[in-house]
């Protein structure tokens, strides 16, 4: 059984462009792709998520692990594609897939795998949580491999929702928890889910807790300080990396909050050297991005990958010292969210997650105005 | 005859401390710290600016640059010391200056030198003066005609660069130093440069230098100016260097923020940093605060300094891609200015754009209409 290294882990999730370069071995400057096997690629790293969905429904990817020759170290998080599943029956394309497939391939191939939610945004609250309850009890019946670790998942928009959705679920017998409060930007409610599960007595997510879909530095600054808080080992994913694939986003060496578009027409291909140092942009000139070959997109992609590695490896390691990540918080315009994170845990020392959530009120529901900083937008009216 | 590269080109000055080091080749896991022997150091870097006065009444250097040991590419930018004599007159220290030992040692040293400047402080007239004579006895004494001595430019205002260039405008020197203050003021220093350009100075399109720069909005604004110029230009501060001083330790690619290591609980575990000299460092060889983490703490801020303006010169080839950068570090207002100053440039003269831009000309925080470069030391 894997274990998660302590810190807050910043994951890739893995899309299918990846993994078609990764089953050709595609290289570039004499280096590969495959990050996971250490020494070949541009950087090591070897924690990634699959998204079981898409393994099965594009490639029937049954025996994903062997096929790619994972190196023993290599941790996998398996997402069961719940969020996928809703997407695409929502446009009217139901998925020919169902838990039982979902689970198999989660306990062959992956470390970690999470149970098949229905996420609240695609339905009404109470349906998508009777929803995932019923999945829930499939995987949990339906069981077979207890060595990989299987997350139950906690959802909500609200203290109360998240109240309501963790009474239905508590009793599954699962390994850890998976963390989907949404919007993604709501970067103190998540804190709260998270510190709301400690009260609750759920130790399980001192070694076994990850956040879905975030990557901001907001949100990687605020689940460092938890982590070190609790001396825990978290990690979360986001696929925001691979907009390199789809628009030909080139992030801002260090910046991840900003792109620019490299894209054949959206650039006017005047650069003479890449804007960057990074083990990516070292192995190449502009010139390879403006060729537009089908490599492109993918350098400019793992080019943006190192960048989410290394802003939240630096995270990391500023959060040890809480002279110097308030001086960094400042250098991102992200001044208020450290104290701000810093007083709800000393209040949930005091009081709990419940007077957290009251005497902080205005951080979790939308701002009538502008006052309030860029991470707190696309919100629900409470 | 050294040719500076095109772009705007960072010359990281260099302290009394790196002299030190570079002379006594000191090194750290077999690593050296002089820049400019390739592939020896952490990385490599080919100029650098070192205050002949300092040197000069320090030390007996004469031969400085056969001392060092310098490889012929390299670029040495001599600075006369004006500002240096300024600051110790102002406070009352007496100095014994030769200004013929300065411009000897310039013209056995450095590729480029800068006049003996007094910069203006309180009394313009008297530092102009000052400064004249200076020129005159550089311009009158000069034995070496290959290496480049710089003109000066000094001024706070309009009519003070007006001022000033038509005093010194007929000395015959090799390109322009501008010194334009306070060193805050970006848009006095971009008028300056067009001035000088409108007035016919063509030496500045390939030798022009600004003096004691190296914040963000700076290195953004010189470089849209040598892009739309095609120039060769270079600029120099000694920010980097406050790693000797206090321990100060910049950010990763960030020019403006940084955190005092030498005041902290010194309690992270691993350097935040990915450069060549964090990824050759232990963080506790920065705690240890022997005679070896200043130096390693300042070539770290020196990569930063270089590589944020290498990165800066990158995408001023590409306005979008700038732009973008602008938005990220908050420097978008200056770029929409800069681009607006430059257009202006072409169809009208520097009067017009004094008029035209005022208030980012003007000496007082209360009268800016620019939220985030216009409120430091008016």
């Amino acid at each position: 059984m894997k274990t998660i290294p302590k810190g807050s882990n910043y994951v890739p999730a893995i899309c299918n462009h990846t993994m078609y370069h990764w089953l050709r071995h595609q290289e570039f400057a004499g280096r590969n792709f495959e990050f996971f096997n250490p020494g070949k690629s541009f950087f090591d790293y070897n924690i990634i998520l699959q998204n079981a969905y898409y393994r099965l429904s594009y490639e029937e990817d049954y025996e994903h692990r062997s096929r790619m020759k994972y190196p023993d170290d290599t941790i996998i998080l398996g997402d069961s594609g719940g969020f996928q599943m809703m997407t695409f029956e929502k446009k009217g394309k139901p998925v020919d897939l169902n838990a039982i497939q979902i689970l198999r391939w989660l306990e062959r191939n992956s470390d970690i795998g999470m149970n098949l939610d229905v996420p609240p945004s695609f339905m009404d609250f109470d349906a998508a949580l009777s929803e995932s309850c019923r999945n829930f009890k499939i995987f949990e019946e339906n069981r077979q491999n207890y060595d990989f670790k299987l997350y139950n998942v906690l959802h909500g928009k609200t203290y109360d929702q998240i109240d309501q959705w963790y009474h239905a679920v508590k009793d599954f017998s699962f390994d850890g928890w998976a963390l989907g409060i949404h919007p993604s930007t709501n970067v103190y409610l998540k804190l709260v889910a998270y510190l709301y599960l400690i009260e609750r007595g759920e130790e399980s997510v001192l070694n076994n807790c990850h956040f879905f879909g975030v990557s901001a530095p907001a949100n990687m600054i605020s689940l460092s300080m938890l982590a070190n808080k609790y001396d825990s080992a978290l990690t979360f994913d986001s696929s925001s990396w691979a907009k390199g694939y789809q628009f030909m986003s080139y992030g801002f060496p260090l910046d991840i909050k900003k792109f620019v578009s490299l894209g054949e027409k959206s650039s006017d291909h005047s650069m003479i050297g890449m804007p960057c140092d990074c083990p990516v942009c070292s192995s190449m000139n502009i010139g390879d991005i403006y060729n537009y070959t089908p490599i492109t997109s993918l350098l400019v992609s793992f080019h943006n990958l190192y960048q989410y590695l290394e802003v939240n490896r630096m995270i990391e390691c500023f959060v040890d010292d809480m002279e110097v990540l308030p001086e960094y918080a400042k250098a991102l315009g992200e001044k208020d969210l450290i104290q701000n994170v810093t007083s709800i845990f000393d209040d949930f020392d005091k009081h709990g997650s419940r007077y957290v959530y009251d005497h902080y009120h205005d951080l979790f529901v939308k701002p009538n105005n502008n006052s309030f900083e860029s991470n707190l937008f696309g919100w629900q009216n409470l | 005859m050294k040719i500076i590269p095109k772009g705007s080109n960072y010359v990281p000055a260099v302290s009394s401390h790196t002299l030190k080091c570079q002379m006594t080749n000191m090194m750290y896991n077999d690593i050296g710290f002089r820049f400019f022997d390739k592939g020896n150091s952490f990385f490599d870097y080919d100029m650098q600016l070192i205050n002949a006065y300092d040197i000069s009444s320090s030390e007996k250097d004469n031969n400085h640059r056969s001392r060092m040991n310098y490889p012929d590419d390299m670029v040495l930018i001599g600075d006369s010391g004006g500002f240096q004599i300024m600051m110790a007159n102002k406070k009352g220290t007496s100095i014994n200056i030769d200004p013929i030992k300065i411009l000897r040692w310039m013209e056995n040293n450095a590729d480029i030198g800068m006049n003996l400047d007094s910069p203006p402080t309180d009394n313009f007239e008297y530092s102009l003066r000052t400064s004249i004579q200076n020129f005159e006895l550089f311009q009158n004494n000069r034995e070496n005609y290959i290496f480049k001595l710089y003109n000066i430019l000094h001024g706070k205002s309009y009519n003070d660069i007006i001022t000033w260039y038509s005093h010194v405008k007929d000395f015959d020197f090799d390109g322009w130093a501008i010194g334009i203050r306070p060193h805050t003021n970006t848009y006095l220093k971009i008028l300056s440069f067009l001035y000088l350009l409108e007035h016919g100075e063509e030496s500045i399109y390939q030798n022009t230098h600004f003096f004691g720069i190296s914040s963000m909005d700076n290195m953004i604004a010189l470089s849209m100016l040598s892009k739309k110029f095609d120039l060769s230009l270079t600029f120099d501060s000694s920010t980097w260097a406050t790693g000797y001083r206090f321990s100060d330790y910049y950010f990763p690619l960030d020019v403006r923020h940084k955190s005092r290591l030498g005041q902290t609980k010194n309690s992270m575990k691993s350097l935040p940093c990915d450069c060549p000299v964090c990824q050759s460092t232990d963080i506790k060889e920065i705690y240890k605060y022997d005679t070896m983490s200043p130096s390693l703490i300042s070539y770290h801020n020196l990569y930063q300094f270089i590589e944020t303006n290498r990165m800066i010169n990158a995408l001023a080839d590409d306005m979008q891609a700038l732009i973008q950068y602008g938005k990220s570090v908050n420097e978008n207002i200056l770029i929409s200015d800069i681009v607006n100053i430059l257009n202006d440039f072409d169809n009208y003269n520097t009067e017009y754009i004094y008029s035209k831009y005022k208030k980012l000309f003007v000496p007082k925080p209360e009268n800016r209409i620019k939220p985030t470069n216009l409120f430091r030391s008016w």
